[in-house]
């Protein structure tokens, strides 16, 4: 009797899990039944659903997003979006299987490095068509939509850009104050302070240097403006790293830790360790992009730091790194493309870029929000738009439409520049290494597209 | 120096010192985590280090169960865990014991293939297991989650329990027998109570792994409601912002069940250890 009660139990709960197993998933869209009249018809439209994916769901950007999402269906009420905010670390891996598996969201939130990504796989949908009839096209930065443009080898537009972080110096006002420096303006002037202000007993440092994950954006800057060049490649397609001037910028930019005028950490500094020296006060001057903004809020305190235009060579020209966009594209097996497009479109409008870029500290795309009271009245905004005006800032475009650029950066560019600082390598083996691995690449995408 | 006193020093020498020191080595970034996660967010960077919270605050738990949903992220994961690990005792209890009692043709290989499954990353698997699950409509379902922590940590688990079983001398259950016990019977009340130490440790085993699992949590689940604490972690930390304050929070809130089971198995996890070890 007891083994019977025993038997039936255990398959009542084996059912039990089976059923539970196969129940749909959460099912989140609505639909409504059309009434008998014609205009109930109308107003009782299917409400169709648009997923949504964001490649940085933190506590700051979910509520951020969801504002949005919330102005979005007040416009828009027959659609509702699903939003999924993702780990920025890994956010990719996800995109990548949905592809894979072609089970892809309707829009993705899209940064410049992964267009090129999607675009060889053909995941992607071109807006070039839809671009032509949205409403706020012409208030879009060309030199945006050109960067867009370029991360595709056909030049179409593969995502509606929004906001972009640009390559910034963040100085503490408060101590360069006690110390009675202004920030540098030269890279003579610069490495004189990083001299002048090591203080190793202390621990205390002028620059904290970014020698760990992510040292590719700092490190390129200094040298090519060391060098006064602004182009990664020659016209043959032939990487210009290997040149002699660039070994004497790199060993410029290396003797900052080979004397100690920075923390014997900063091999292993990555953005963490850097912000958290800048904002513990360590270090005075960091080299980062605008949107560590809310980070510096955070550590420093609004009013003890700034953003300035990185030092320039003796010519007087500062390179820095072309503009990083974030962008939303649809892909091709989304099950709601219409509604993608109108999500999309909606996220790159004056409304929703504003909203976005006063609270996370990007920089607005869209010229309607120049206009805006908030962003003229920003000082951080007012650098970043004096960058862009002036003429004697270059920008250094990187090779982001090369599938292998994030390999590079990982297995060659990173750990090269490590081996520089530690003296394993020379600086002109190094760059050598990169220049022909980058050689090989960019001939091979130009044959290969021919 | 006499003896004694000689002994003493050696004691302290070679086990109290390199025991304190590998102590303190562990028990710091604990000690750390917890005072950071009731600083105030602006105090965490500030100079000279803070060794305790001033001024101390719950601003970050609050925050990171109201505003990020975390609990939801710790139910979800409660789930999932819980329910794996008594899929995973149930059936390597009796896979185990077949393992171990039983002679079956390919009995070898089995035992191959188990350990072989183990040597694998899981990321490998995730393409086709997903592409199964969506077939199934498993996707955005933690049912998919529990079917995926069971398969992956089954073959240890039983390897483990089958390991156990063989410590237990056959005379026992032929006792049980002689007294009319039914193999399942003996199974279940004479043998299964002597491997509680093995039970505990490979369902420990089970349980930490599939709490702390993170890429099927993410690449299986596209509804935030529905990811596990792994997943929810990993988003304190943005593409350009760290919130040190609710990180440390949401860490100190996702160890409290491990810290829990560890407490209550840790006499049997040190029994299982050894006797698990001793044959196989």
């Amino acid at each position: 009797m007891k083994r019977k009660i025993l038997v039936l139990v255990s398959l009542f709960v084996l059912i039990s899990v089976a059923l539970l197993g196969c129940t749909p998933a959460v099912t989140t869209s609505t639909t409504s039944q059309p009434t008998g009249s014609t205009t109930a018809q109308t107003t009782a439209a299917e409400v169709q659903t648009i997923q949504f994916w964001y490649h940085d769901g933190n506590p700051t950007s979910n509520p951020i997003m969801e504002e949005l999402i919330s102005r979005f269906e007040t416009l828009n009420p027959n659609y509702k979006v699903e939003y999924v905010g993702l780990p920025s670390d890994s956010y990719l891996q996800k995109y990548t299987l949905a592809v894979a598996t072609n089970t892809v969201p309707d829009v993705v939130s899209i940064r410049d490095m992964d267009v090129s990504t999607f675009v060889n796989q053909d995941a992607l949908i071109s807006f070039d068509e839809a671009f032509a009839s949205f409403d706020q096209k012409d208030n879009i930065s060309p030199a945006v939509l050109d960067t867009v443009r370029s991360c595709a080898i056909d030049g179409k537009l593969y995502c509606l850009p929004q906001n972009i972080t640009m390559d910034i110096s963040w100085y503490n006002t408060k101590l360069m104050a006690e110390k009675g420096i202004t920030p540098p303006t030269t890279i003579d002037q610069f490495l004189k302070y990083c001299e002048t202000y090591a203080d190793k007993t202390n621990n205390k440092y002028f620059y904290s240097l970014r020698g760990g994950g992510g040292s590719m954006e700092n490190m390129f800057d200094f040298i090519f403006t060391y060098a006064n060049e602004y182009q990664l490649f020659d016209s043959e397609g032939n990487c210009v790293l290997n040149q002699p001037k660039f070994a004497e910028a790199l060993d410029k930019y290396a003797s900052i830790y080979w004397n100690g005028w920075t923390s014997k950490d900063s091999v292993t500094n990555g953005f963490k360790e850097m912000v958290a020296e800048f904002g513990s006060g360590t270090s005075m001057f960091i080299n980062h992009n605008s949107s560590s903004l809310a980070q510096h809020k955070t550590n420093l305190g609004v009013g003890n730091f700034m953003n300035v235009l990185s030092p320039a060579n003796s010519q007087g020209i500062s390179v820095t790194k072309d503009m990083s966009f974030v962008g939303y594209g649809v892909f091709k097996g989304s099950k709601n493309v219409e509604g993608g497009i109108k999500f999309a479109e909606f996220m790159a409008s004056a409304d929703a870029a504003s909203y976005l870029c006063r609270t996370e500290g990007r920089i607005p795309v869209n010229n309607l929000v120049y206009a805006e009271d908030w962003y003229k009245s920003d000082v951080n905004m007012m650098v970043y738009k004096g960058i862009l005006e002036s003429p004697n800032v270059r920008f250094l475009t990187h090779a982001i439409w090369l599938t292998q650029w994030n390999e590079f950066r990982s297995k060659y560019q990173e750990p090269g520049f490590q081996a520089v600082l530690l003296k394993e390598k020379t600086s002109s083996q190094v760059l050598t290494e990169w220049a022909d691995y980058l050689t090989q690449c960019q001939k091979d995408y130009l044959a290969s597209n021919k | 120096m006499n003896i004694k006193f000689k002994n003493k020093l050696h004691r302290v020498l070679i086990l109290y010192i390199p025991l304190t020191i590998l102590l303190l080595a562990t028990i710091l970034p604990f000690y750390w985590i917890l005072i950071t996660s009731f600083k105030v967010e602006s105090s965490i960077m500030k100079l000279p280090l803070l060794y305790l919270p001033s001024p101390f605050t719950f601003d970050n738990y609050l925050n990171v169960c109201n505003s990020m949903g975390f609990l939801g992220y710790f139910i979800n994961g409660l789930i999932v865990s819980l329910t794996t690990t008594l899929a995973i005792m149930l059936i390597s209890i009796l896979g185990g014991y077949s393992l171990s009692r039983y002679k079956f043709k390919g009995k070898s290989f089995t035992m191959f293939f188990l350990l072989i499954t183990q040597m694998l990353p899981g990321v490998i698997i995730l393409i086709p297991l997903f592409t199964i699950f969506y077939k199934f409509h498993l996707i955005n379902n933690l049912m998919s989650l529990i079917i995926v922590n069971t398969t992956v940590n089954l073959p240890f688990c039983m390897i483990m329990m089958s390991g156990f079983f063989s410590t237990i001398p056959h005379t026992l259950e032929e006792a049980a027998y002689i007294d009319g016990c039914s193999r399942l019977q003996a199974v279940f009340k004479i043998v299964v109570p002597a491997v509680i130490p093995g039970i505990v440790s490979s369902s420990a085993f089970a349980f930490v792994n599939s709490w702390n699992e993170f890429i099927y949590a993410l690449n299986f689940i596209n509804n935030s409601k529905l990811f596990t604490l792994p997943v929810g972690l990993s988003m304190m930390k943005g593409e350009f912002t760290v919130n040190y304050g609710s990180l440390a929070a949401g860490i100190i809130i996702a160890l409290i069940p491990v810290l829990l089971v560890f407490r209550y198995i840790q006499k049997y996890m040190v029994e299982g250890a050894t006797a698990g070890a001793i044959k196989g």
